[in-house]
């Protein structure tokens, strides 16, 4: 067996173990690599940035505990954004069905800087459907949500008196794992009702979302991790994504050594006649 | 006509659904819209009642084990336990209660955080054996992720300056153009097969007779 | 230095059975799996209670809409899917789901994800920007082209041109897939490393966060 097939039938189980030295490292010992805020991020910010008092904003936790690190921080970073500006009202809902108990944890640890619950900030809980759910709730939101998480009925919420359908609200923000997600959101509350939307994403989601903020149907979107920490850099914060960052960084280096060795290795593996 | 009235229900609910988009018929409890709304509630209904299927499933699948004393037995009453543990906590004190609260931070967050984890030991080991720049195809994947993974971690521009913003013209532009492409196809295949299924000639969410 | 709480160990030992999965299959992972199954079957049932309960049994019950009550018959109709013999029963709220979901996506694919999409890909090309805003902007509207041609149209007569197209559109969706690749990559490596920031400093209070 030459040099190059043994690296290139190299055990897993190394590969594994450079893994996990090579991440904890900076977690350990961290750096603090600078960080440029991307176009579309910083979109977002200002949006939220420019809504006046009595604003209504709905956020959507639509994610699960399965991408609980790479949106979790997305969701605190704008949440935190949000409570801190003064009279715009908070509505959080989920149209999966782990999103309330996310956003009930979120909202017991985060400063929510005089806001009060039913009067400036609610959570509405989750309702099936998919779809469906999301265009029932554009068309007639207490009729969708009778009662909130917390199972107050909604006509004994106050902030919830002039707020019936998609037409009073004035920014739609989704933390989106998946389906549904971005285009559910875009067919059946941004297109019909013209809702400006926004969307915090797991990273493999950002592709296949470029198109809508290119098109205008989306302010803005957060990239994964990535994204949680520059919106944390542009809110002054130190949160668990920018900590992040600097094994984001070294994970990405290991991965990109190991394509190059693999290359290498198998193509000289090839001219030398040994890999195939 | 066990199949030809689930397909005429189909395509009368498809259809006001649709309608209600582009016209305005009707006022009060007798227009389309208030038909649309009322369908699409009950909907929501029916769909929390889908909710429990899978669980029913288990159950059956999983008493079957245990009953046939099959290898790993004792692994099915500890999921039949769970659930119907949780279930009875969930549906009776609420998700929203401390209980229940406490156990899903503790048990079902790490465990499912935990499990989707492991993909990035899976994305390494794959990229080391399998990505492999063996045709131009696979070359230009390669260059682009290359470049992309480069451009997306704050050390890439440390070893080049570029990096960032040849990643982010890649996303603008060439990235872009190729979603788009698939977006625009997707939505013309989601269309034809909408009306294939609206129309009756597509009844495979029927079953089989 | 090690002080959580019993949650907090919990959660450790279970990311840590999880982990011991990518040495293989192992009793205590299996154990694992299935409690985390019956959770999420649980909280299924439970967050479809709730909904059934607010949205049906509530409004049945306190003000009298007895219509309501279709809905829930055809929710319960989908259980009958576990009897062989009344399995056809099930197509009935089959239908209805099928429909409403077949009529929302049309009624919102053609402006949000069709016309919406062409109509951004007609930029106007310039250069006023820089060079590599103007090759976009060409990139933008021929990839768009290239690829749609791409999936409708293969080229069994050898059309002239067409061969090149196609090979553009397959370029450009190279470079999309590539680009998809990368953002996983970051995507997964973010899983893992939450799992450490949890280990290390929730558990072993190792780093502040």
């Amino acid at each position: 067996m030459s040099v190059w097939d043994k690296l290139l039938s190299l055990d897993r189980r190394w590969i594994y173990l450079i893994l996990f030295v090579v991440v904890s490292y900076p977690l350990l010992f961290p750096i603090g690599l600078p960080l440029t805020v991307s176009r579309e991020t910083h979109r977002v910010y200002d949006y939220i940035e420019s809504l006046p008092p009595e604003s209504v904003v709905v956020v959507s936790f639509d994610y699960s505990p399965s991408s609980y690190a790479e949106q979790h921080p997305q969701a605190v970073a704008i949440m935190n954004h949000l409570m801190r500006k003064p009279g715009v009202k908070i509505i959080c809902t989920a149209f999966w069905e782990q999103g309330p108990m996310l956003c009930e944890e979120l909202l017991e640890s985060i400063d929510t800087h005089g806001k009060e619950y039913g009067k400036d900030y609610v959570n509405l809980g989750f309702v099936p459907g998919g779809e469906t759910a999301m265009s029932a709730f554009a068309g007639d939101i207490p009729k969708t949500f009778p009662v909130d998480h917390r199972k107050n009925p909604i006509d004994t919420l106050p902030m919830m008196a002039d707020i019936k359908t998609a037409n009073d609200i004035d920014f739609f923000i989704s933390i989106a794992a998946g389906s549904p997600g971005v285009p559910e959101i875009v067919r059946q509350i941004e297109g019909p009702y013209k809702v400006p939307f926004a969307a915090g994403l797991v990273a493999i989601s950002v592709p296949i979302s470029m198109p809508y903020v290119q098109s205008g149907q989306m302010v803005g979107l957060l990239a994964g991790l990535r994204g949680a920490a520059e919106y944390e850099q542009l809110l002054d914060m130190k949160g668990t994504a920018t900590v992040g960052m600097d094994a984001i960084s070294f994970s990405h280096i290991v991965v990109l050594v190991f394509i190059i060795i693999s290359n290498v290795a198998y193509f000289l593996g090839r001219h030398k006649g040994g890999a195939k | 006509m066990k199949k030809e009235v689930p397909t005429i229900t189909t395509f009368v609910v498809g259809v006001i659904v649709i309608l209600d988009y582009f016209f305005q018929l009707g006022t009060g409890t007798l227009s389309l819209e208030y038909f649309s709304r009322e369908i699409q509630n009950w909907m929501l209904i029916v769909a929390a009642f889908a909710m429990g299927l899978a669980a029913i499933n288990l159950i059956r699948l999983h008493v079957v084990q245990i009953r046939q004393r099959k290898t790993g037995w004792y692994n099915s009453v500890a999921l039949i336990i769970t659930l119907v543990v949780m279930s009875i906590i969930g549906i009776s004190m609420g998700t929203d209660s401390p209980l229940y609260r406490y156990w899903y931070n503790a048990l079902l967050v790490p465990i499912d955080a935990t499990i989707f984890s492991l993909l990035a030991f899976y994305i390494t080991s794959a990229a080391y054996r399998a990505f492999r720049a063996r045709n131009f195809d696979a070359a230009v994947l390669l260059v682009t992720a290359f470049i992309v993974m480069l451009g997306r971690a704050p050390i890439g521009e440390q070893i080049w300056s570029s990096a960032p913003s040849v990643a982010n013209w890649i996303m603008d532009y060439p990235n872009m153009a190729g979603q788009r492409g698939i977006i625009i196809g997707s939505a013309i295949g989601a269309v034809s097969l909408g009306l294939r299924i609206l129309v009756g000639m597509e009844r495979t969410y029927l079953g089989q007779d | 230095m090690l002080g959580p709480t019993f949650a907090t160990w919990l959660g450790a030992i279970l990311t840590l059975v999880v982990f011991s999965f990518l040495f293989g299959e192992n009793p205590a992972w299996r154990f694992v799996e299935h409690v985390y199954i019956g959770f999420t079957a649980a909280h299924a049932i439970s967050m479809g209670w709730r909904n059934i309960d607010s949205l049906a049994v509530k409004p049945i019950a306190n003000e009298s809409r007895l219509y309501l009550l279709i809905p829930c018959i055809l929710g319960v109709m989908l259980y009958s899917r576990f009897f062989p013999r009344y399995s056809w029963l099930s197509r009935y709220p089959m239908a209805f789901l099928i429909g409403c979901g077949t009529g929302m996506i049309l009624k919102g694919v053609m402006e949000a994800q069709f016309i919406s999409q062409i109509r951004a890909s007609v930029v106007p090309i310039v250069f006023d920007n820089g060079l590599m805003e103007g090759i976009g902007s060409i990139v933008i509207i021929l990839g768009t082209i290239c690829v749609l041609l791409y999936f409708y149209f293969s080229d069994p007569d050898g059309v002239p041109g067409l061969k090149q197209i196609r090979s553009f559109g397959r370029f450009i969706m190279m470079i999309a897939f590539g680009a998809t690749f990368g953002n996983a990559v970051m995507g997964e490596m973010t899983l893992f490393i939450g799992r450490l920031q949890f280990l290390y400093g929730e558990w072993l209070n190792l780093m502040k966060i």
